[in-house]
C-alpha cells in the first residue's frame, strides 16, 4: 500500500470532520428550557393532531376560548360567546389586537379560520378538524368584534370545540391569503404569548416572548422546547439541570427524580382512560355477549393492584366511560370493586363453561401495555375464566377496532377531545364512530342512543347533565368497554421554575411560569 | 473494462438496487396499517378517515398507487409526507447530516482506538494485556447500543456532569452518541487489528527482516503494520455503511435529530413517502459508500484493481 495516499486520505478525512464538529452551534443561556417526547409535525394549526404537537402550536396562536387549569372555559380571543337562537353562537371578540406581523386580529379573522375549519381538508390546506367544525353552516363577521356562527344543528359544545387546542386556533387571514397554508406552516404568525425564532425538527424549537401580549408580557423570554424521545434520556436531562421541565415522567423514574434535591414531579388526573373495548358483543360471538360475563370480568380486575403496582400509584381507578375530568362524569358510579367471590358467583349464574376469553394489546402503544394485559389475565384466570393474554400488532389491533365478527377484550386508551362525555365517549361510539360496531345498546331506538343524541344537540346544561349521569349508569351496568384506569398527567419540574400548575390537558404554559 | 464500462456497471448496480429497495418497501409499508387512522385527530368519525383516505390517494387500488409511485420516482419525487405536507426527500435531505455527521465521528473514533489496541494486543499475544483487549472486544459486540447508551448518560451525563445528556448543539454533545455508536465497530477492528498483526507477524517476510536484525518496533512499524492495515480499511470502510442504518437506536436514546430516528417515527405514523424517501435515500448512500470503499481500496492498493483488469 502507497503510505503518502493513505496519509492524504486520513488527514483531509480528519480536516473535514474537525471543521464540521466545530462549526455546528452552541447552546444560549437565561432561558426556560422544557422538554417532551415527540415534536410538532407543522406549524399550521389546522394539521396538528398529537397532544405533543399542541404545545408549541399553544405558545404561537390563541384559541378564542380557553380552560383554565380546573379546565372550565374561560375568555381568550373572545371576551363572550352566547346563544341567541339554537343555532346561532354570537362571539364577541377583543378588539385592538394584533397579530405577530401587525396585521389586526378582528371579526373577519374568525371567520376566515372558521370557514377554512368547517370547508373538508382537502379543499382547505389538508387540515384535519373537519369533524370538530363540519357543523357549522356560515360564520358572519356582524362588525369588527362581533361573529356569528349559524350551525347545521343545534350545537352545545361548540364553546368548547372553539376552546380545542387540537387546531382550534386562530391564523391570520391577510398573511395565510399571501402566503398560502405552507407559508404559514414555515413561518408561523399567531397572536400568542411567543414567536418562533427557529425550529430544528425533532431537535429544538426556539421560541421568543410577545412583548405586546394581550394576556401581559411573559415573564421568561426565551423558551426552548426540546425533543427528546427516550423517557430515561428525557429524566437524566432533567437530573442533569440541562431542562427546567420535562412532560410525562415514567412512573418507575418518579422515585430518582424525587429524591434527587431541587425536582419534584407534578401530577394531575388526565383526560385519557384505559379501558377494555369489549369486542363483537353485537354479533353474539360467545360469553362476552352476556353483560353477567362482562361484570365478572370488572369484579375480578383488581384495579388498586394495577395502579399501585405497575403505575406507582400514577393512575387512578376508573368505573365508567368518561374520565374524570370531563363533563358528564357521574361521581356516583364508583369503579367496581375487586371482588373473586361475586364474579365466581355471576360466572356460576350464566353458565360460563370456561371458552377461552383472548386479551389483547399491541406493545409499546400505551404505558405498560402488556404488563397490564398479563396482569389482568392472571387475575381473570383466578376467578376461572380462561383468559389468555395475546400480543398483536398495530394491523391486527385495527382490524379488531373495526370488525364487529372478532371476540375478545382490547386494550385501547381513548382521549377526551373537548372535555365532554360526548369528545370521548359518544364519539367513539354513536353511529359511525370506530367503535360503534361492537354494541348494539348504542343503535338509534335504544334508551343509551336517545341519552346522548339528546345531550350532543340540547343547549340546556342542566339537562345535558341528568342526561349524562343516566347515560353512564347504562355504561357503567352493560359495560361495552371494561374500564381499568384513568391516566395521571406527570411533569418532572426543576426547584427553580415559579407557579408551575400541572393540567389534565398536559399542556405547559411557559408565559405564567417565572425562573 | 475500460472508465465508461466500469462507470456503467457501477450505475447499473446502483439502478437495480435501488429500485428493489423502493419495490420492497412500498409493499412492506401497504402491510402496516392506516395512515389515516395516525393523521386524524381523535374526533374523527368514519367518514373523516375515508376523506383523508382519498385526499392521500389511498383509496386507489395498490397497483395504482405503485405505478404512480414509480412514476414519480424515475424524475426524482418521492411525494408529500402525509403528516408534515411538505417534500418528503426535503425533510429526510435536512436530516441526513446529523447521522452522517454522527456515524463519521462514531467511525473515526473506533479507527484511532481499534487499531493501536489491537497492535497491542498481537504484540503482546496471551499476555494479561492481550486478555483485557480480547475481553473489551467481546463485551463491545455483545453490549446493546441502547443500554451503553443509557449507561453513559447515567454516568458522564448525570453522576459526572461532564457532558451533556442528548441533543445536538456544540461538539460536546457528539462525544456521548458517537462513543456509543462507535463501540460495535471499535471493538470488530480490534480483533480484525489483532488477528491481522498477527497473520503478518507469521509471514515470511517478517521473518526475513527479523533476521536482518532490524529491532522488534521498526520490524512492526516499517514493514508488518502497513500490511495488517489493508483488511482493517475495508472492514472500516464497509461498516460505515452499516453504521449509517445502526444510528437509529443511538439517536433515539440521545434525541439526535438524525435520518434513523425519522424514519422510525415514519413507520409509527405511517408516512408512507417520508419512509419510502428515508428507506431510498438510506440505500443511496449505503450504496455509494461501498461503491466509494472499492474505488479507495484499489486505489490503496494497485494488487486489487490489477486483479479485476
Amino acid at each position: 500500500m502507497n503510505r503518502s495516499r493513505l496519509r492524504w486520505v486520513t488527514t483531509l478525512g480528519a480536516l473535514v470532520l474537525l471543521v464540521w464538529l466545530v462549526t455546528t452551534g452552541t447552546a444560549p443561556a437565561a432561558e426556560l428550557v422544557a422538554a417532551k417526547g415527540t415534536d410538532v409535525t407543522s406549524f399550521d394549526p389546522g394539521i396538528n393532531p398529537t397532544p405533543d404537537a399542541q404545545q408549541v402550536i399553544t405558545m404561537i396562536y390563541d384559541t378564542l376560548i380557553q380552560r383554565d387549569d380546573n379546565m372550565q372555559l374561560k375568555p381568550g380571543l373572545a371576551v363572550s360567546w352566547r346563544n341567541v337562537e339554537p343555532l346561532t353562537w354570537q362571539i364577541k371578540v377583543r378588539s385592538g389586537l394584533k397579530f405577530h406581523n401587525g396585521e389586526p386580529f378582528d371579526a373577519r379573522s374568525v371567520k376566515f379560520t372558521l370557514e377554512r375549519l368547517s370547508t373538508p381538508g382537502d379543499k382547505a390546506g389538508g387540515h384535519v378538524m373537519f369533524s370538530s367544525f363540519g357543523g357549522i353552516e356560515r360564520v358572519d363577521a356582524v362588525d369588527l368584534s362581533t361573529v356569528n356562527i349559524k350551525t347545521k344543528r343545534p350545537d352545545p359544545l361548540l364553546p368548547a370545540r372553539l376552546a380545542q387546542t387540537f387546531g382550534a386556533q386562530m391564523i391570520p387571514a391577510e398573511y395565510t391569503g399571501r402566503v398560502g397554508y405552507p407559508g404559514l406552516a414555515k413561518n408561523p404568525v399567531g397572536t400568542g404569548p411567543y414567536k418562533l425564532v427557529q425550529w430544528l425538527k425533532d431537535d429544538r424549537a426556539i421560541l421568543e416572548a410577545n412583548k405586546d401580549y394581550w394576556g401581559g408580557a411573559p415573564a421568561i423570554e426565551r423558551v426552548v422546547w426540546r425533543i427528546i424521545p427516550d423517557d430515561l434520556a428525557r429524566v437524566a436531562a432533567l437530573q442533569a439541570g440541562e431542562a427546567h421541565v420535562i412532560v410525562r415522567v415514567p412512573p418507575d423514574q418518579v422515585p430518582a427524580i424525587e429524591k434527587r434535591g431541587g425536582l419534584r414531579v407534578e401530577r394531575v388526573l388526565g383526560n385519557v382512560t384505559n379501558v377494555f373495548v369489549v369486542c363483537g358483543i353485537r354479533k353474539d360471538t360467545g360469553p362476552l355477549s352476556d353483560k353477567r360475563m362482562r361484570q365478572a370480568i370488572a369484579y375480578a380486575i383488581d384495579q388498586k393492584s394495577i395502579v399501585d403496582n405497575l403505575f406507582r400509584g400514577l393512575a387512578a381507578p376508573l368505573g365508567q366511560g368518561a374520565p374524570s375530568t370531563d363533563f358528564g362524569f357521574n361521581p356516583a358510579i364508583k369503579p367496581y370493586p375487586y371482588d373473586p367471590a361475586k364474579a365466581k358467583a355471576l360466572l356460576a349464574e350464566l353458565g360460563y363453561k370456561g371458552e377461552e376469553v383472548l386479551l389483547r394489546s399491541a406493545s409499546g402503544y400505551i404505558v405498560n401495555d402488556v404488563a397490564v394485559v398479563n396482569a389482568t389475565t392472571e387475575m381473570l384466570r383466578k376467578v376461572g375464566i380462561n383468559a389468555r393474554a395475546e400480543i398483536v400488532d398495530i394491523q391486527t389491533r385495527l382490524a379488531m377496532i373495526k370488525n364487529g365478527n372478532v371476540t375478545g377484550l382490547l386494550l385501547v386508551n381513548p382521549q377526551g377531545t373537548n372535555f365532554d362525555t360526548d369528545g370521548v365517549v359518544w364519539r367513539l361510539m354513536s353511529p359511525g364512530g370506530i367503535l360503534a360496531v361492537h354494541w348494539p345498546g348504542s343503535d338509534p331506538g335504544q334508551e343509551f342512543y336517545r341519552l346522548m343524541d339528546e345531550a350532543r344537540y340540547g343547549l340546556d346544561p342542566k339537562k345535558r347533565l341528568q342526561n349524562y349521569y343516566r347515560a353512564a349508569e347504562i355504561f357503567a351496568d352493560e359495560l361495552p368497554w371494561v374500564p381499568v384506569f384513568q391516566d395521571v398527567a406527570t411533569f418532572g419540574v426543576s426547584g427553580t421554575v415559579k407557579n408551575f400548575k400541572p393540567r389534565p390537558d398536559w399542556l405547559v404554559l411557559p408565559q405564567r411560569l417565572g425562573l | 473494462m475500460g472508465w465508461f464500462g466500469e462507470v456503467g456497471r457501477a450505475l447499473g448496480h446502483l439502478l437495480v438496487v435501488m429500485l428493489g429497495t423502493a419495490t420492497l418497501v412500498f409493499a412492506v409499508l401497504r402491510l402496516t396499517g392506516d395512515p389515516a387512522m395516525m393523521i386524524a385527530p381523535p374526533g374523527a368519525t368514519v367518514d373523516d378517515l375515508a376523506a383523508i383516505r382519498r385526499e392521500l390517494g389511498l383509496d386507489r387500488s395498490i397497483s395504482v398507487q405503485y405505478v404512480e409511485f414509480l412514476r414519480r420516482l424515475a424524475v426524482g419525487d418521492l411525494a408529500e409526507s402525509f403528516r408534515y405536507r411538505r417534500p418528503a426527500l426535503e425533510i429526510v435531505i435536512e436530516r441526513a447530516g446529523a447521522t452522517v455527521q454522527l456515524a463519521l465521528a462514531a467511525q473515526l473514533l473506533a479507527i484511532v482506538v481499534a487499531i493501536p489496541l489491537g497492535v497491542i494486543a498481537a504484540v503482546r499475544r496471551d499476555s494479561w494485556l492481550d486478555g483485557a483487549v480480547t475481553g473489551f472486544a467481546t463485551l463491545g459486540q455483545s453490549l446493546p447500543h441502547f443500554w451503553l447508551g443509557l449507561m453513559a448518560i447515567v454516568v458522564f451525563a448525570v453522576y459526572l456532569g461532564w457532558l451533556p445528556t442528548s441533543g445536538r448543539g456544540g461538539w460536546l454533545h457528539l462525544v456521548l452518541p458517537a462513543s456509543t455508536l462507535s463501540f460495535y465497530s471499535m471493538a470488530s477492528l480490534t480483533r480484525l487489528m489483532r488477528s491481522s498483526v498477527l497473520e503478518v507477524l507469521g509471514s515470511d517476510y517478517i521473518r526475513t527482516a527479523r533476521a536482518k536484525g532490524l529491532s522488534a518496533g521498526r520490524v512492526l512499524c516499517k514493514h508488518a503494520l502497513k500490511n495488517a492495515l489493508i483488511p482493517v480499511v475495508t472492514l472500516a470502510g464497509l461498516q460505515l455503511g452499516v453504521l449509517l442504518s445502526g444510528a437509529v437506536i443511538v439517536e433515539t436514546v440521545f434525541a439526535w435529530p438524525g435520518i434513523g430516528r425519522l424514519i422510525v417515527e415514519a413507520i409509527h405514523t405511517r408516512d408512507y413517502p417520508l419512509v419510502q424517501a428515508g428507506v431510498v435515500l438510506m440505500a443511496l448512500l449505503f450504496v455509494v459508500v461501498n461503491q466509494g470503499v472499492d474505488y479507495c481500496y484499489r486505489w490503496l492498493d494497485p494488487r486489487v484493481a490489477e486483479g479485476r483488469r
